[in-house]
């Protein structure tokens, strides 16, 4: 059943038509009866204003008059939001629902009018004297009644909008100071504002102002909505294209670079929502952001809660690590690996001592399980024909005997990790799905379990380390005789 | 069979039916509409609720309890003096019993079902705890209603044009954001957006901490009884504010007088920092609604805080319109639960409208969906502004050979790593080893309009079903929720008779505390003179004296708080 036959309509370009025959049957189906019909309903309809984009060529129907009506409200001129609310024909609505336009009828909604009062004054009072300010007095005798003026609740509202609102009845709107739409257009910034202070306050990456920078960011967030989020547009890009591989050289200016950050984090709510900052910038740059945000800026608070760290503040491996690399046991490796390197604990011996012998293992890291394998042999094979080009001398044996330890050395390296990895997971994964143990029983052993895999992986490596140590002697023994 | 509506609010409460005439507001005791939301516990171990406790917040702060509603979905446990204990959603609970007991009183019959509104921000969580409240207080919660929806049926029924309009609904302690838009009798909520911990309480907290800057007062080592005092004095001030432009005062805290003024302008300048808050959900709800803010046609502005002038220019700058709002922004909601009781029990006069409602957040589960299986995200199964009920589902397939379990893990929220958003559960379904991808789940949210998930996963292969209902560890099972509720029901609230007695006793009390010397010794006589008059069986005339004793206290506060 196609989504016009759902609807009982011809395929059409009418939106409004479409929204009509929805409604029309809403009415029959009742959403709370029977879910499964209202579902199938609005997929019809959301699928039926889609298609009506392509049904015909855009032109003027019902639905753009529709949106036209709401032209003259454009945001951009400081009377154009006054006679909008005269001339849209809900003077019903209007009037039903704020009493202040049409004080003659009161709504039937109105039961407590005490806080009102002053809405119902004639707006000639709005810019009345003030009168003097009441006393507020929370203290024990009533000091000297004479001296405080009694409470003059029917003083007008010196509040602009009320006196505004007040005028909006007589449909004698002006483009008054007080109304909302001058006073946005008097004092915010325009587009280009934006862009000049934004140069200015990128420019000179040394000096970040910290004043300067909230005090823009607290006009942004004043400002009316198409400004605010073309500002927050800009900030990402530049954020993302001159921040993130930018560090702060000196105290100062990771002070000040944390007090930027967090600001705009704060007013923009990109970590609370960070859809926001996937919306504009790319993937990777979003994710490269946010990562910059979290790190940088809640690096103690917000460590990732997925992975322990023992008391030494060395990372421990944990299921969720698994359960989300479960596919590729090396990528673990990699990251506990660059955790390490993250945490300032040097814990690469091999790589240090004797790179070259250790550069096939490393590529043979980054890349697939049959490449691994050649690599591998690859290497074996390099070893012992490097020990024949020095010394041709030697017996076969020795070659063999070579080629096995060098072929022992590519395996440790490479399928020992993982079998320590994998052993480690599936312990880990049946840990975890027992449903008996308690939780404080599991947080132990699964410590537990996560410590000795560190302690594997480093005696792994040590292991590894021992055969190109011996490997090193060989060459050198037949190097220098 | 009549259901009742009930707003339960942050600051004050109230219970509405659906009459003949349209939507109806219950008094209290009291003959008031608003019930403040404070609950205490008097010397006799009775419970007071409204008016009589939110008085005894200064006499008697440690048996005394206001702006539960922050902390309900939480396990946070209040402690009363005497040794009660309970949990935000007993708080609650009491509350609901009382108002219960007004609408008993007023419609002459027993009352069992009610439609709540809650936040249309509240999380799963906290919508449960709220339908608990209504069960431990003898309620069957028909459903619940947001908040914002439920003010804009109450506006939207009167309006005739059809058209799309947004509802800023600035409570006590929250803040919901929804753009309706309506045709042909029809009510949609296309988008809603919230913040729970943004509302008027904010910008009094605001108030009280530039108070105690002002006159050096340390309110953290405030005693609760000082502190409850300065509360009061903020929100009075702030109240102050919103009809004049500078509120002088003067007020006893901790044994010293402070005096002094605050201008609207330095209010304003102190929380610039909330108002920024509110546009996030503002501008996330447009988006979401795939709207621009010049397509917004009318702004409605709900809840008391929204009479914040301040407020009124904010939303007036950001949209370039004038927005609307009601005399009582309090009252709307409650009105509009009241709407929504009428469509419930399809009443004729409202059998045209229909209400569809939208689930605020986005629900999904975690998975890689790289190819190197690098990044465990949240794959969203129902997006948020998704209109409800529905029942969404996508497959998953295991990346692992010989793969024995797949874990699911229930999200909701909008970050793109799991971490970072709510975990409602985890469920898990075995599947027969094969290799990577080769098994998978059929996984199917199915999301109700009271906002209850249920998550089905189906095996591809075996067909076999997993269901799951999500109930968070947060809110109470079904046996402690019996439990409770049989010890709730030993404890008897205050009778209700006697609830404007004990409302006028506790002000006296309170004005009495507040009060020095020759004042004092009047309105302590006042107190014993009206107790009496009160246990004396034999007096007919107790209309009369309460009367009078309501206007001399009235006299008094009125010559101590000129805003009264």
């Amino acid at each position: 059943m196609s989504a016009w036959q759902t609807l009982g309509l011809e395929p059409t370009e009418d939106q409004r038509a479409i929204k009509r025959a929805y409604a029309a049957k809403l009415k029959l189906i009742r959403p709370a009866d029977d879910p499964e019909g209202f579902q199938r309903l609005r997929e019809a309809r959301d699928e039926a204003i889609f298609l009506s984009e392509f049904v015909g060529e855009i032109e003027e129907d019902a639905y753009e008059h529709y949106e036209d009506d709401d032209q003259p409200n454009a945001p951009v001129t400081a009377d154009a939001a006054s006679p909008a609310l005269d001339e849209n024909s809900d003077q019903d609505w209007l009037a039903a629902i704020s009493p202040e336009k049409t004080p003659s009828s009161e709504p039937a909604l109105d039961e407590n009018d005490g806080h009102d009062n002053d809405d119902e004054e004639p707006p000639a009072d709005a810019a009345g004297p003030d009168g003097p300010a009441p006393l507020i007095d929370g203290r024990q005798q009533p000091s000297e009644p004479a001296s405080i003026p009694p409470p003059i609740i029917t003083v007008a509202d010196p509040d602009p909008e009320i006196g505004a609102k007040g005028r909006a009845r007589t449909v004698e709107v002006t483009a008054e100071d007080d109304s909302p739409a001058a006073a946005s257009t008097g004092s915010t910034l325009t587009l280009d504002d934006v862009d000049s202070e934004l140069n200015k306050l990128m420019g000179p990456w040394n000096r970040w102002e910290k004043q300067r920078w909230a005090r823009f960011i607290a006009e942004i967030r004043e400002s009316p909505f198409e400004i605010s989020a073309y500002a927050e547009r800009q900030i990402l890009y530049a954020l993302s294209e001159i921040i993130v591989p930018l560090t702060p050289r000196s105290s100062e200016e990771r002070d000040n670079q944390h007090f930027i950050l967090s600001y705009l984090d704060e007013e923009f709510g990109w970590r609370q929502n960070d859809r926001r900052v996937y919306n504009v910038l790319s993937d990777k740059e979003a994710m490269q952001l946010m990562d910059f945000l979290r790190d940088r800026l809640y690096e103690k608070k917000q460590r990732d809660p997925t992975s322990y760290y023992d008391a030494a503040g060395f990372p421990i491996l944990m299921p969720d690590d698994f359960r989300a690399y479960l596919g590729k046991s090396d990528t673990i490796y990699e990251r506990y690996y660059r955790q390490c390197r993250d945490n300032g604990r040097v814990f690469r011996p091999a790589w240090s001592w004797v790179p070259f012998l250790f550069a096939p293992l490393w590529l043979a890291h980054r890349c697939n399980d049959g490449l691994e394998a050649l690599v591998g042999i690859a290497y074996t094979i390099a070893l012992v024909l490097i020990v024949y080009a020095i010394n041709n001398e030697g017996s076969a044996l020795l070659y063999v005997g070579l080629a096995i330890l060098a072929g022992l050395h590519v395996l440790i390296g490479v399928y020992g990790k993982r079998l320590v990895i994998s052993t480690m997971a599936t312990a880990l994964t049946e840990l975890e799905m027992d449903l008996e143990m308690s939780d404080e029983e599991k947080s132990s052993k699964l410590k537990k379990l996560g410590q000795g895999g560190s302690k594997a992986i480093f005696e792994l490596i040590l292991g590894n380390f021992g055969i190109a140590v011996i490997l090193i002697v060989i060459l050198a023994i037949f190097t220098g005789g | 069979m009549t259901i009742v509506g009930i707003d339960l609010g942050t600051t004050n409460s109230l219970i509405s039916i659906w009459s003949e005439d349209g939507p109806e507001l219950i008094k209290n005791a009291l003959g008031k509409t608003l019930t403040p939301s404070v609950v205490g516990v008097d010397e006799e171990g009775h419970i007071l609720v409204g008016e009589a406790a939110k008085e005894r917040l200064i006499t008697h702060p440690e048996r005394t309890i206001a702006d539960f509603k922050r902390t309900m979905g939480s396990d946070k446990v209040t402690r009363f003096a005497n040794g009660y204990q309970f949990r935000p959603e007993e708080l609650s609970a009491f509350l609901l019993r009382s108002l219960k007991a007004d609408a008993e009183q007023h419609l002459g019959c027993q009352v069992t079902k009610a439609i709540i509104s809650v936040p249309a921000y509240f999380n799963d969580i906290q919508r449960k705890a709220t339908i608990d409240a209504g069960k431990l207080a003898g309620l069957e919660v028909d459903s619940l209603i947001n908040e914002p929806t439920a003010a804009a049926l109450a506006y939207g029924l009167n309006e005739v044009e059809d058209s799309q309009f947004l509802i800023f609904d600035l409570g006590g302690g929250t803040f919901d954001v929804s753009i309706l838009d309506k045709y042909d009798n029809v009510m949609e909520v296309r988008a809603t957006a919230g913040d729970n911990f943004l509302g008027g309480n904010d910008f009094r907290d605001c108030v009280r901490a530039e108070l105690a800057r002002l006159h050096e007062i340390d309110a953290d080592t405030l005693p609760n009884s000082e502190l409850a005092r300065l509360t009061r004095l903020a929100e009075a001030i702030k109240q102050e504010l919103s009809t004049r432009e500078e509120a002088r005062y003067t007020a006893t805290i901790n044994a010293t007088e402070i005096t002094g003024s605050l201008s609207r302008e330095q209010f304003e300048e102190l929380s610039s920092p909330l108002r920024r808050r509110l546009r996030v959900p503002i501008e996330r709800a447009i988006n979401d609604a795939t709207l621009t803010p010049e397509k917004i046609e009318n702004v409605v502005l709900v809840g008391g805080a929204s009479r914040m002038p301040m407020i009124r220019r904010m939303v007036g700058r950001l949209f370039q319109k004038l927005p609307l709002s009601h005399l009582n922004p309090d009252e709307l909601i409650a009105l509009g639960a009241a709407v929504q009781t009428g469509l419930k029990s399809r009443n004729a006069a409202l059998d045209d409208v229909v209400m569809t409602d939208v689930c605020p957040y986005t629900l999904g589960t975690s998975a890689v969906v790289d190819e190197n299986y690098e990044n465990l995200v949240i794959v969203p199964i129902i997006e948020r502004n998704a209109v409800v009920p529905i029942s969404q589902s996508q497959s998953f397939y295991t990346i692992r050979n010989k793969q024995t379990r797949i874990h699911l893990d229930v999200y909701q929220g909008e970050n793109m790593r799991p971490a970072d958003n709510i975990q409602l559960g985890d469920l898990t379904i075995d599947v027969p080893p094969a290799p990577a991808g080769q098994e998978g789940v059929d996984v199917r949210f199915t999301y109700d309009i009271n906002g209850a998930l249920e998550v089905e996963v189906t095996s591809l292969t075996t067909r076999e079903v997993v269901r799951k209902i999500f109930r968070n560890q947060a809110n109470l099972t079904d046996e402690e929720l019996e439990q409770r509720f049989k010890a709730l029901a030993e404890i008897k609230l205050h009778p209700r008779e006697q609830a404007e007695n004990a409302a006028l006793l506790a002000r006296a009390e309170r004005i009495y505390a507040e009060s020095l010397r020759g004042q004092r010794d009047y309105v302590r006589s006042m107190i014993l003179e009206f107790e009496a008059a009160i246990t004396d069986q034999s007096n007919r005339d107790i209309e009369s004296i309460r009367s009078a004793f309501g206007e001399a206290l009235e006299d008094l506060e009125h010559n101590l708080f000129d805003m009264d």
